[in-house]
């Protein structure tokens, strides 16, 4: 039962980081390489504001800036604000001007200088050793043993993953949203309709870093330390990978394809050493399905399991006048 | 024609785009009054699309002054140009394909700074109403133009006169001062030519101006008191299509080449 | 001592490697259009197959030839295999670009599994070190220069004289017009793939050589140190990206003398962002080579 709670964890905190994903990628159409940069800043940011001042002793030898001891909840909107902050600054950069391509070069120089930095320097965020010693969030109030603290950190996860659906939700169907579809479908129309593309491409960006650091911060506080592992900036790819195979911009899709994709695959591959011996094939093999899985669907399905969702509007011929203003969303019908 | 003593709604002085070595626009030159329906016209490759480009921000010009409402507007990004008044449409029709109709109806109709990640959550009265406002005037623009029952299809299922019909109504929804409409009868049957014809003069009864490019002489004729001929990149005479066809330049340029009606 | 000099004789060298690896990046792009993020890859595989090969025996040639033929044969499937049943169908650049970096992420983990995730030594007995006028160079420095060199003057001469580089040059003009002019573009796009595969796994090899130890990420971490001086020189220019590399390669060892020398690819970056903020153009004016 533990091991259905942990993957039920990191699977919900997944989700949330692939809903982050789909906002640049299947909201605004544009490739984000440095998306895993805004979720280490998350993990970073809740981390240290969080953790009392750095006392670096022999024995634990980390240092890292701040060290404000905030409480849990204010310290996840804490690190949801940086990573929003450090997608600002890339995204005013990489979108000004570039397009397609250039921008992906460039969120992977961004994403790479950063690691570098954090990595190096080790006042920052504790460098290659990274930071650890968090407590776990809010038990000194809850006051629970450790099987019952990972159901309420599970419960906290799917309770975060839920609202994170339904704020994306409704900023999908909000003239904002509206606004930035039709800038991922023809940039030039939309700008001759008075639509301000670099300013709608930064915001959605920017939304995009937040969500990414707010997905990091849940997940430092479930692992309670964080430092520059083997994570590989491309492993993007995996992300996008779930949005694809779920169904670009469509939430409840991007949901399935990230518990197919990122929990289903790589539970099942870890298996795979059971099998031949080998030990490092699972975590490799997950990515390997996982990567190819995008290429499977690009080729056959480049909608995705679920299409894209319509706003459908339910007035009626008649009664033009008393229209009512809710618009809701319906599967698409027509493939 | 007599020129009135007004300040014109549009005035394009010296307005050039070159291409490496091809003068798409080259000393274009014209003024437009308020509330006038003038055509441009000019055979193929004469500049027009470029000129409808160049004044609605897409592309830049080379050189030139573009004063639009007392305002000089060159080299203004498309969305400022938009706002202060501008719309134009496309010659191939550029809708949202995976926007419902009634979607791109909305997007045509001027936010006013409401379409912000806050305004999906904050000052919900105020956004709802100006929501709810936008919506009753995109759906009667539906309705005007025959998309009501299609209003939450998906843009990209609409036929191609469909489309025309819904890149008419988002610039009837835009409510500009200035409307540039390239070629927006290009293909379409008479029916919907008809319809649209009805359109542009809604569009001058609601106080708009337009621009018209047109190949269609006859219909030029028909809806414009006056018309522009561009040849390669400049304005070669300006006048009722009568004036025009006394014009040696332009007969030899352009009305000489095709039979006109 | 001279730092300054010692730290241009060491960018020679790696301008030399990157050079190599720019050139055919350059010179796919000009002729396909896809910005092909498993470029590293080719490297890396080319790395590989000059580790296992030295194996068996030290000599060189037979080392650098496994890495060419590794290198093409990635670059031979990454086409065909893989972005060709794409672009028939007319797939957009972005999906393009999405199929090359999944590809990445799919080899870096093949080679995962087959060599494990630890560093592998790959060194050639590099001899004494010669004093060069200011420089200190060894043996192995001079052999990856001249190899360079070679390369760049027989790429110049296919390109400007051969029938094959007129043909390249017609499909990077207008690939419809070449197509409809009787050139075989599919055949010039593959011979393309493999020639760049080829060249790239070649410097993967002398870059695996020069750092000594690497891993399946060897390629992908030097992948934007490329990018870098593709775009600095102006992507899908042969002689801009040789510009590029000098500049890149240079910089980068001149300015670990003063700062920490991990920063040395961040300084790559840096001219990068920079070069694309203000003159994505690249800083290589087009000069008529068509």
């Amino acid at each position: 039962m533990a091991y259905f709670v942990t993957v039920g964890t990191i699977g919900a905190i997944t989700a949330i980081l692939c809903l982050g994903v789909n906002i640049s990628w299947g909201w605004a159409g544009q490739i984000d390489l440095a998306y895993y940069a805004y979720v280490a800043i998350g993990a970073y940011g809740a981390m240290v504001l969080e953790l009392p001042k750095a006392h670096p002793t022999a024995t634990t030898p980390s240092s890292y800036v701040l060290g404000l001891h905030w409480p849990f909840l204010p310290s996840l909107v804490g690190a949801t604000a940086f990573g929003g902050a450090a997608a600002l600054i890339v995204g005013a950069i990489a979108l000004r001007r570039l397009r397609g391509d250039y921008i992906a070069i460039i969120t992977a120089c961004a994403a790479l200088m950063l690691t570098s930095v954090l990595s190096q320097d080790d006042r920052l965020v504790g460098g290659y050793i990274g930071i650890y010693g968090l407590t776990q969030p809010l038990n000194s109030v809850l006051k629970l043993g450790p099987t019952g603290y990972s159901y309420f950190y599970l419960g906290l996860c799917l309770v975060a993953l839920l609202l994170v659906y339904l704020v994306l939700e409704r900023i999908y169907r909000s003239p904002f949203g509206r606004s930035l579809r039709a800038v991922r479908e023809n940039d030039l129309a939309a700008a001759a309709f008075g639509r301000n593309l670099y300013s709608l491409r930064l915001r959605a960006y920017a939304l995009g870093g937040a969500v990414g650091a707010f997905g990091g911060a849940l997940f430092a506080n479930y692992l309670l330390a964080w430092s520059p592992t083997a994570w590989n900036i491309l492993e993007v790819v995996l992300l996008m990978s779930g949005v694809m195979v779920g169904g670009r911009a469509n939430s409840r899709g991007v949901i399935i394809g990230s518990v197919i994709v990122l929990s289903i695959i790589p539970e099942v591959t870890r298996l795979f050493p059971l099998l031949t011996s080998n030990s490092t094939i699972g975590p490799s093999a997950a990515v390997i399905i996982g990567a190819s899985g995008i290429i499977v669907m690009l080729r056959f399905r480049p909608g995705g399991i679920l299409k894209e969702r319509k706003v459908v509007d339910h007035s009626q011929t008649a009664s033009l006048n008393a229209t009512s203003p809710t618009l809701t969303v319906a599967e698409r019908s027509n493939g | 024609m007599a020129e009135a003593q007004v300040p014109a709604l549009l005035e394009v002085r010296g307005l050039r785009k070159h291409y490496g070595g091809v003068k798409a626009v080259d000393g274009c030159e014209f003024s437009v009054l308020r509330g006038e329906l003038i055509g441009l016209i000019g055979p193929n490759g004469a500049g027009k699309s470029t000129v409808i480009e160049l004044l609605s921000g897409l592309v830049k010009p080379d050189a030139g002054t573009v004063t639009f409402d007392g305002r000089e507007i060159q080299g203004r990004p498309p969305h400022k140009i938009f706002a202060s008044g501008l719309a134009r449409c496309f010659q191939l029709a550029k809708e949202w394909p995976l926007l419902s109709v009634l979607e791109n109806l909305l997007i045509a109709i001027p936010p006013d700074g409401s379409d912000t990640i806050r305004h999906a959550f904050g000052s919900p009265r105020r956004s709802r109403a100006a929501e709810r406002a936008a919506r009753e005037r995109a759906l009667s623009a539906a309705e005007q133009y025959r998309l009501y029952p299609l209003r939450n299809e998906y843009a990209y299922t609409l036929s191609g006169g469909q489309k025309r019909l819904l890149e008419f109504a988002r610039i009837a929804l835009a409510q500009p001062k200035l409307a540039l409409l390239d070629e927006p009868m290009a293909g379409v049957n008479p029916v919907l030519q008809t319809q649209i014809e009805g359109g542009i003069r809604s569009l001058l009864a609601g106080g708009s101006t337009v621009i018209l490019v047109e190949h269609n002489l006859g219909f030029v004729e028909s809806l414009c008191d006056r018309v522009i001929v561009m040849v390669a990149g400049r304005v070669a005479a300006v006048g009722s299509m009568a004036e025009l066809r006394e014009n040696t330049v332009v007969q030899d340029a352009y009305l000489g080449g095709t039979s006109v009606a | 001592m001279n730092h300054f000099m010692l730290g241009i004789g060491f960018g020679l060298v790696t301008a030399a490697i990157v050079v190599l690896s720019t050139v055919a990046l350059s010179l796919q792009f000009s002729v396909t259009r896809t910005i092909n993020f498993a470029h590293g890859e080719l490297m890396t595989v080319g790395a590989y197959a000059g580790y296992l090969v030295a194996q068996h025996t030290s000599n060189l040639l037979p080392q650098a030839l496994a890495a060419v033929a590794a290198g093409a044969a990635l670059g031979w499937i990454l086409n065909w295999g893989l972005l060709r049943p794409f672009t028939r169908r007319g797939a957009s650049k972005l999906v393009l670009f999405v199929l090359t970096v999944a590809t990445a992420l799919i080899v870096q983990n093949l080679l995962q599994i087959g060599f494990g995730g630890s560093y592998v030594n790959y060194h050639y007995s590099v001899g004494t070190a010669y004093h060069v006028g200011p420089f200190l160079w060894t043996s192995l420095n001079i052999v990856t220069m001249a190899v360079a060199a070679v390369i760049l003057i027989s790429l110049h001469l296919m390109i400007s004289r051969s029938r094959f580089g007129k043909a390249q040059r017609a499909v990077a003009d207008d690939l419809m017009l070449a197509r409809t002019t009787g050139i075989a573009a599919e055949r010039i796009i593959s011979l393309t793939w493999v020639l760049d595969g080829g060249i790239a796994g070649l410097a993967g090899m002398f870059l695996a050589l020069q750092v000594g130890t690497f891993t399946p990420t060897l390629g992908f971490s030097y992948l934007l140190v490329i990018f870098s001086a593709a775009i600095v020189g102006g992507i899908g220019r042969m002689y801009g990206a040789m510009v590029g590399s000098l500049v890149i390669g240079i910089v980068m060892e001149v300015s670990a003398n003063y700062i920490n020398p991990s920063y040395k690819e961040t300084m790559a970056f840096l001219i990068l962002v920079v070069v694309l903020l203000f003159r994505p153009q690249g800083i290589v004016p087009a000069l008529s080579e068509g």
